[in-house]
């Protein structure tokens, strides 16, 4: 599966809907490579595209943790 | 589409004697058949589709794969070993792959060098380019080729050999189905994007961890709590290790039954046929030490003390000896009688009609005779004769010399024991004749129900060769496994439930210290760590939900080949289920219209079952993707009937672009064609269009001997 | 001279057999054993041997008496072998045709010692006749029909066929 295939899967998760009360339609206009608003979507196309660049685990947490999460 | 092979040659390879031209199958797509009775070529034909793909053969003799090299002698043929000093053994497949046509070969030069042989073994690739042959040089390149024919993550699927079909299809460990799922699915990419996750909401978890140590380092309620989060976290990831390893051990208990299970129903059957064999051979023994012993024993019969076998017919001969001694007895008794009396002085004996010797003295006083009634005066004559009778000396006779009489009388006593023994003995003798003949009608009865569990023995696949312990083994490791399934089991439910109650413990921790603690730095750390592990959760579900579905597809396309194959059988075969097992593996299993599993089903049914597997995923479609490469199979059909025969060619063509099929159940070597029944009727399809493809059958030349054996083809079907 | 005296007179013979028959008694015995040996069907000690080739020449009823120039061999004395009741079984039967061989018991009753002594002798002979026919019987059936011998009831079947046959006492 692509990276783009696996973040479309992944979004068909009720987590989304249920934990992050994020509406489906959102979730549908959602897109691989444009910014999305909501950290948890930013959160998992960091790991998709980490996993997809053989980034360092490392780096990957860096980015999340300072640039998305901002902490 | 992918590849399709368009020939098979061979050169000095087993039974195919000669050059590739001599020895060359054309295919096509759809069905390829290659019709032959046993020895006639084909898992050697088998053999060196392996021998390219995968540098292994099958050796029949050892009954197990082996390498390529360490078996070239065997596969060379033997015709060339004899009658030449230098030749080349090898294989031709030629394919094409889409536009792309190649020709692959692998040769074996063969040169003697005094009674051994020096081998030298070559892959020759050439792809054609625009009518142009290419040689392909690059090592690298060369493999990708041959992995063009089919992929190794397919070759399980791909290619079966239907004598080691219960080992090929492996359901039950991780690089079985399971893979072979994630395979299709193109998941791999997402399966480390799991692992990536895991690791990141580790990371988030210690930093938070840390964090709230930090700021908190003076709160003893909030660094006892954070301690207990800590050991708590601790003994949750130990646990979970040891999970896993619960669960590569089911995963490998489970494997070994299922891989016992196959071996399993001929070994009980093993056992039992050879313990049968042992009991029968002991009663036989004991039999047979009986009827030696009456043999032997017949001597002490002729000789008995009581009833002696010798004696037979010579009872007359007592009757005769008993009258011979009564005569003797009264003969001696008259003897005796008179002895007694003649000793006796008081008893005188005279002829008949004597006087006394009162009368006499009477007589000699009177001077008279008393007889003639004349007078005898005293000193007269008649005088004179009175007194001489009167004076006349006793017997002069003596008692007898000897007595023997003893001597008889003992003889008779002892013969006459045998009177009435003696007219008994043919009668005795027919009973004891009867008797051994009766011991040996049991031997022979017991010897043919040796034979018979002999028999079956052999059915269930034993040899003369097979150690007990081997079916003994087998059973013992089956129970084993069993075991020992149900024990990870149990050990897998018990820690993870001892996780849940970590975890709730966790959660009352988590739930107290934010109570305490609503510091908005700890809490940004927090909701962090929370955001980490709910991702982690998302991919994991996504990953299983993924997997579900393509399980659950392949159940329903199993079921469909399932039904297709098993259709018309008298009995029914029930449905396939599919089912995920706590390890990660997949099981299927055979379950009846209840939902019950379906037990007792034949070999044929089983194999059924793991036709229906490689069916499906072969002919799945996910995403994507359409695995679509030669399916190559060696005699898949034992154990099936012509109705599961049948309903093969007829779906066959729609699962597989292109399949090449060994065969042996559609031959007949009395027949002028070669061909059975069912064979005719599958050709004859096969000529009118209904069943697309080729029809070789493999003939053996009639002037080889056995260890010349050269095998041509017909090509009745191009 | 008593019954006993009689007794322990012949008991003290030993009973000869013609040496050219050694090679089938050795064949067909097993000293001292009753268990058998080899392929053959045999008897135990050499008595039995002789015992049974005895009432093979009774039921034959022609006695073949040994020559003074017959080379010879015995073995037990008459007193050992068994069981006793065959052995007196033979005595018996040697006892019944004693007339023909010029002996009658009554006057055996007055005999002299040597003439009992006579009477043993021509007793024992009369055994080694009876004896020597059946060996005779027995060596011809070994050379022709030898086949017959490797069947366990080889000697019980000569005894049956005797004893349908006219020979049959």
């Amino acid at each position: 599966m692509t990276a783009e295939e696996i973040f479309k899967e992944v979004l068909k998760s009720p987590e989304f809907q249920d934990i992050f009360e994020i509406p489906k339609d959102n979730l549908e206009q959602e897109t691989f490579n444009t910014k999305s608003n909501y950290p948890v979507i930013e959160i998992v196309k960091a790991i998709i595209n980490g996993q997809e660049n053989h980034r360092d685990k490392n780096a990957v947490f860096q980015n999340i943790q300072k640039q998305i999460m901002q902490l | 589409m992918a590849a399709i092979i368009k020939s098979i040659s061979f050169k000095n390879f087993y039974n195919y004697y000669g050059s590739f031209k001599q020895n060359t199958y054309h295919f096509k797509e759809g069905i390829n058949i290659v019709n032959a009775d046993n020895n006639m070529g084909k898992s050697k034909f088998y053999n060196g589709i392996l021998w390219i793909l995968k540098d292994t053969v099958y050796d029949s003799d050892l009954k197990r794969m082996v390498n390529a090299p360490s078996s070239f002698k065997k596969m060379a043929s033997g015709k060339a070993l004899n009658e030449e000093t230098n030749f080349d053994m090898g294989i031709n497949i030629t394919f094409i792959e889409n536009v792309d046509r190649y020709s692959v070969s692998k040769i074996v030069q063969f040169t003697k060098v005094g009674d051994s042989w020096r081998t030298n073994e070559k892959l020759d690739i050439l792809q054609t380019i625009d009518n142009r042959d290419i040689p392909i040089l690059d090592q690298a390149d060369k493999d990708k080729i041959v992995q063009k024919i089919i992929p190794v993550e397919l070759m399980n699927y791909a290619l079966l050999q239907g004598e080691s079909m219960e080992q090929l299809v492996d359901l039950s460990s991780h690089n079985g189905l399971s893979s072979t799922i994630e395979a299709l699915a193109g998941i791999k990419n997402l399966i480390e994007i799991c692992e990536i996750s895991k690791d990141l909401s580790q990371k988030s978890k210690k930093l938070s961890n840390d964090k709230e140590k930090e700021i908190n380092s003076t709160n003893n309620r909030i660094t006892g709590l954070i301690q207990e989060r800590e050991s708590l976290e601790q003994r949750i990831d130990s646990t979970s290790e040891q999970i896993e390893t619960y669960k590569t051990e089911f995963s490998e208990a489970t494997k070994r039954k299922d891989t016992l299970e196959a071996l399993l129903l001929n070994s009980q059957n093993r056992e039992k046929f050879r313990g049968i064999q042992k009991t029968l051979q002991n009663e036989i023994d004991k039999l047979k030490e009986r009827k030696n012993e009456s043999e032997r024993n017949i001597t002490t019969m002729l000789f008995s003390e009581s009833s002696p076998w010798l004696l037979m017919g010579l009872e007359k001969q007592i009757t005769y000896f008993s009258d011979n001694y009564k005569n003797f007895i009264i003969k001696l008794t008259e003897q005796r009688t008179i002895h007694e009396l003649a000793a006796d002085p008081t008893i005188l004996l005279l002829p008949l009609n004597s006087p006394d010797k009162s009368s006499l003295l009477r007589m000699l006083e009177g001077e008279k005779c008393e007889i003639c009634n004349r007078p005898a005066l005293k000193n007269s004559d008649a005088w004179k004769h009175i007194e001489m009778v009167l004076k006349r000396p006793k017997s002069t006779q003596s008692s007898n010399k000897n007595d023997f009489s003893s001597f008889y009388g003992g003889v008779q006593t002892t013969v006459s024991s045998f009177l009435n023994s003696i007219p008994e003995l043919s009668q005795s003798i027919e009973k004891y004749r009867t008797a051994i003949d009766n011991i040996e009608e049991a031997i022979n009865q017991k010897v043919e129900e040796k034979e018979i569990a002999k028999l079956e023995f052999l059915n269930a696949g034993g040899s003369e060769n097979n150690v007990d312990t081997n079916d003994r083994q087998n059973i013992s490791d089956y129970t084993l496994a069993e075991k020992t399934i149900e024990k990870k089991c149990e050990n897998i439910k018990k820690a993870e439930n001892q996780i849940k109650q970590w975890k709730i413990r966790l959660n009352q921790i988590e739930d107290d210290l934010k109570g305490i603690n609503a510091n908005s730095e700890i809490k940004s750390y927090r909701d962090f760590k929370d955001l980490m592990c709910c991702v982690e959760s998302i991919f994991l579900n996504s990953r299983e939900r993924i997997f579900d579905e393509i399980l659950k597809s392949l159940e329903i396309n199993a079921n469909q080949k399932y039904s297709e194959l098993t259709q018309g059988n008298l009995s029914a075969g029930g449905k396939l289920n599919f089912s995920k097992q706590a390890d990660g593996t997949v099981q299927v299993c055979i379950k009846n219209i209840n939902d019950g599993e379906l037990t007792g089903l034949g070999t044929g049914f089983q194999r059924m079952k793991q036709l229906s597997i490689i069916m499906a995923i072969i002919s799945s479609k996910i995403g994507n993707k359409q695995f679509d490469y030669p399916f190559i199979s060696d005699a898949p059909f034992s154990e099936f009937g012509d109705n599961f025969i049948n309903n093969f060619f007829k779906i066959a063509p729609n699962v597989f672009s292109q399949s090449i099929i060994f065969i042996k159940e559609l031959y007949d070597p009395k027949s002028e064609d070669f061909l059975n029944d069912l064979g005719k009727k599958i050709l004859r399809k096969m000529e009118n269009g209904e069943i697309p493809g080729t029809f070789y059958v493999n003939v053996i030349e009639e002037r080889a001997d056995t260890t010349n054996l050269v095998t041509k083809n017909k090509c009745y079907k191009g | 001279m008593d019954g006993s005296q009689l007794r322990d007179l012949i008991g003290q013979k030993r009973p000869r057999y013609r040496m050219q028959y050694r090679a089938l008694i050795e064949a067909i015995s097993n000293k001292g054993d009753s268990t058998g040996k080899g392929d053959f069907s045999s008897f135990g000690a050499f008595y039995q041997t002789y015992m049974y080739a005895f009432i093979i020449g009774y039921k034959l009823g022609i006695p073949k008496y040994i020559q003074g120039n017959d080379k010879t061999d015995d073995f037990f004395v008459f007193s050992n072998w068994k069981p006793t009741s065959i052995r007196d079984y033979i005595i018996m039967l040697l006892l019944n045709k004693s007339e023909k061989f010029g002996f009658k018991w009554i006057e055996l009753e007055n005999a002299s010692e040597d003439t009992i002594n006579t009477f043993v002798t021509e007793l024992i002979r009369q055994m080694e006749g009876y004896a020597n026919a059946g060996f005779e019987y027995l060596q011809n059936k070994w050379d022709n029909e030898n086949m017959k011998f490797r069947n366990p009831f080889v000697f019980v079947n000569f005894i049956e066929e005797l004893s349908k046959s006219q020979f049959s006492q």
